[in-house]
């Protein structure tokens, strides 16, 4: 699979260096988008690292990087069953059972 | 297949050719929900014919707001189900979190939090963690 180089950056504020991140994303994936994930993770980061209190920017780190963890994780899963089902009539199920109700 | 619901007053039918055979659990919620709905159009009935008009257009309108609540709800339900669903489902070859992260994000998390309140805040937000932290999952969220 090619893959795309894609940079983010965002001005360093009053950080000693403007925060930066390089990827090699899947080449099917939108770069705008991708590009748009990264400038979002990077200024989460900007925002945590400004909290004055290293207990509350300690736990506001771990509450970013889990709900991460579980968006990166419900984007497996979801892939996983859509590729299983989209070969069954599971799908028209659903879709049926949602017609249903309009 | 039909379901045939009565009470005081009223019966209700529904018929269904492409239903087919119902389990037990599904003969039982499905009847439920009809008789719901018939005792739902009774309370309505039964209200005095003499009683002022406003009431009854009152009553009505409420009816018909909690009614198109329930049918947002039963959209969301669908949706929570699959969603539920894909959650649930064991990870499949090509899919597995080592596969696709490198890691195995539970395990990771285990290693980089050793503190257990600081993995109980991890595990608010990430549903992997629910079961290294003990928790049913199905309470979680009150739903059951």
């Amino acid at each position: 699979m090619a893959s795309t180089k894609i940079v983010a950056r965002i001005e360093k504020g009053n950080l000693a260096e403007d925060l930066m991140a390089t990827v090699y994303a899947p080449s099917d994936l939108d770069p705008r988008l991708v590009k748009l994930g990264l400038i979002l993770f990077l200024g989460g980061l900007n925002a945590i690292s400004k909290c004055n209190n290293s207990e509350t920017k300690k736990e506001y780190l771990i509450r970013y990087i889990a709900s991460l963890a579980n968006s990166a994780d419900t984007a497996l899963r979801s892939t996983q069953m859509v590729n299983k089902t989209e070969s069954s009539n599971h799908k028209q199920i659903v879709e049926d059972l949602l017609k249903s109700l309009h | 297949m039909n379901i045939h619901e009565s009470c005081k007053g009223w019966n209700l039918e529904y018929n269904n050719p492409e239903m087919g055979e119902l389990a037990e659990n599904e003969q039982k919620t499905l009847s439920a929900i009809l008789h719901l709905a018939g005792d739902v159009l009774a309370s309505y009935n039964s209200i005095p014919k003499d009683i002022d008009q406003n009431i009854r257009d009152l009553v009505l309108d409420s009816l018909a707001v909690i009614f198109m609540d329930t049918k947002d709800q039963v959209v969301s339900c669908i949706e929570n189900s699959i969603s539920m669903h894909a959650i649930n489902t064991p990870l499949g070859k090509g899919y597995t979190e080592e596969e696709i992260f490198g890691i195995n994000l539970a395990d990771e998390f285990k290693s980089v939090l050793t503190d257990e309140k600081e993995l109980a805040v991890a595990a608010e937000h990430f549903h992997g963690l629910h079961e290294a932290m003990g928790e049913d999952e199905d309470d979680d969220d009150g739903l059951n």
